[in-house]
């Protein structure tokens, strides 16, 4: 038997090890692991990005947890079959934006993302047009996020979306975040969606997937 | 009006003729200012945050009325280049940067692998009194105090130090876990720290202006729980310190973002000065902060870099530093500025635009009462 009520919990606290405890004999068990994922994982991750959203958690704390959930992302992985990996919601390629090397908030929404159920291409920091798009060829992006802390490197995110215009993939979506960023700057640059912080911006991907 | 009588009446809640000025530039604005005025560049300082006792020359020739100071990385250990191919600096606190253009990344967090208290204490610390590090200021007191007021810098105080050594990720999830090494490194970073502040103010500061950022764009960054239980007595005790050496020292805090839970924390263990009021962070709304806090805090900042300086017209930073000023202003208290330094993507006529709308202020308010 799987308490997935104590997964969840130990998964908000951020107990690392109890979560992969759990995890691992809940497989041992025979118990599926797209429920494992889905009840025990996703499901805690959700309430955590509620409460991060809410304010009645911060960033120390959900840190603790996306480093909990991965490593129950961990132990799944290798039990998820070819049939459980079509069940993803969406490919997410997210990075940092070129000259920019601020990543806190981008890790948060990947870490979320990924908690969502998502498949998240994390590419890093300073990000060209050039390298997001390999990565939305090479892993089949539906939707490419975008973050920038500085005022000097925001208005990059505008020159990314024109190339794919441009290129062979004009019809890619894309979300943006970050400190300077704000809705009017996304509708203006022409971006899909505007993440006001992680757990709206998985709300944003969610929205987009289901447009598709 | 001399400047410095009129930064003093101001954070004494007296109307002056016009708000007291403080901005700071990044040196690439230095640079286009310098050449806008005709004026030789002043290279900055080599200390951690350098824009703020940097290009003071400039400055007030462009209107301020406060000056920077700041200790700098003393005469036997300055900040070297270690890697040429890369652009790796490291300063004497060990921390290295990579220089990406317009900005010095971190590279390296000497204290990455701490996981205990002797991690903390066996670590090569720097000597706050070592010697030459308060040269600068001493020059920089001795050429503006008559005519100036003395800002002593003292931002970065313990928890943005201790993340630079550490890495934030680490830091911020070891924080939380309530690991002692956390705790351990706030103090002594906090210490080193508190003997600068205090000797910046013994030489003669009228504001010392400490600082970490605990807020971000949308809402504090650490539950006000944790920081009142990490932070609050933390800071208190600085405050307490610098009031030893100057009971009449005026106190300002620097936090970036949006600290609205722990504003009223601050006014109780004696600030007398928020900066930078980071105007589009959530909540950080002028009327809001003036009503709610006017009384017990004086403000310094509260003109939006994220959006209006870089990308508005000159027309339309006059208008808002304007409207700013009445609002922040009224009875006092407010030293404007723009909320963090101007840096390159700001255009020369905008930082003249921000200039002109203070002395214009200035001009307005004179002829309405005459």
């Amino acid at each position: 038997m799987i308490d997935y009520a104590e997964l969840n919990q130990f998964l908000y606290e951020g107990k690392a090890k109890k979560v992969v405890e759990i995890v691992q004999q809940a497989l041992d068990d025979g118990i599926p692991v797209s429920e494992v994922l889905s009840e025990g994982l996703i499901a805690g991750m959700a309430v955590l990005g509620e409460d991060f959203k809410h304010n009645i958690l911060y960033v120390p704390e959900v840190l603790i947890a996306a480093r909990a959930m991965k490593s129950g992302l961990n132990a799944l992985k290798p039990y998820l079959s070819e049939e459980d990996k079509k069940d993803k919601k969406g490919v997410i390629v997210i990075g940092t934006v070129k000259g920019d090397l601020h990543d806190i908030g981008k890790n948060l929404v990947s870490m979320m993302s990924e908690g969502a159920g998502y498949e998240v291409y994390d590419l890093g920091v300073d990000q060209s047009f050039e390298q997001y798009y390999e990565a939305a060829v090479k892993y089949k992006a539906d939707i490419i996020g975008m973050s920038a802390l500085l005022t000097t490197t925001m208005p990059y995110m505008k020159t990314v979306i024109d190339k794919f215009k441009e290129s062979d993939l004009p019809n890619m979506k894309f979300v943006v975040g970050g400190a300077p960023i704000n809705k009017e700057f996304a509708d203006e640059i022409g971006a899909d969606g505007y993440g006001a912080d992680a757990a709206s911006t998985v709300e944003v991907l969610n929205r987009l997937m289901a447009a598709v | 009006m001399k400047s410095r009588d009129r930064v003093l009446k101001a954070l004494n809640g007296e109307e002056t003729d016009r708000p007291p000025i403080f901005v700071t530039l990044t040196p690439e604005a230095a640079q286009k200012m310098s050449a806008h005025l005709n004026v030789p560049y002043e290279e900055p300082y080599d200390s951690l945050l350098s824009t703020r006792m940097s290009h003071m020359d400039l400055l007030t020739k462009l209107g301020n009325d406060c000056v920077g100071i700041a200790a700098t990385a003393p005469k036997n250990s300055p900040t070297v280049l270690i890697n040429e191919e890369k652009k790796v600096y490291q300063n004497e606190w060990g921390m290295q940067f990579v220089n990406v253009g317009l900005y010095n990344e971190f590279y390296k967090y000497p204290l990455a692998h701490a996981t205990s208290v002797e991690d903390i204490e066996n670590y090569p610390w720097p000597d706050p009194m070592a010697e030459g590090r308060f040269d600068a200021a001493a020059e920089l007191i001795a050429k503006y105090k008559d005519e100036y007021a003395i800002v002593a810098d003292l931002e970065t105080s313990f928890f943005e130090t201790s993340w630079y050594l550490m890495g934030m990720e680490k830091l911020l999830m070891d924080m939380a876990m309530e690991e002692d090494h956390v705790f351990a490194l706030f103090d002594k970073v906090m210490q080193i720290n508190t003997e600068i502040g205090k000797k910046l103010i013994e030489m003669g500061a009228d504001i010392i202006w400490a600082g970490d950022d605990f807020g971000t764009q949308r809402g504090m960054m650490i539950s006000p729980d944790m920081w009142r239980e990490v932070f609050k007595p933390r800071i208190k005790w600085m405050f307490s310190e610098f009031r030893k050496v100057n009971p009449d020292i005026k106190i300002a805090w620097h936090s970036c973002g949006s600290i609205i839970p722990i504003i009223e924390d601050f006014a109780e263990i004696g600030l007398d000065i928020l900066n930078p009021i980071q105007p589009q962070a959530e909540g950080m709304d002028p009327d809001y902060l003036k009503d709610n806090y006017g009384k017990e805090l004086s403000f310094f900042g509260g003109i939006d870099i994220q959006n209006l300086m870089p990308f508005g017209t000159p027309e339309e930073i006059k208008a808002d530093v304007k409207r700013r000023m009445k609002i922040l202003g009224k009875g006092g208290g407010y030293i404007v500025a723009p909320a963090h330094n101007l840096q390159d993507d700001t255009p020369v006529e905008n930082i003249m635009a921000f200039y002109e709308a203070v002395f214009e202020y200035g001009e307005e308010k004179k002829s309405s009462q005459v």
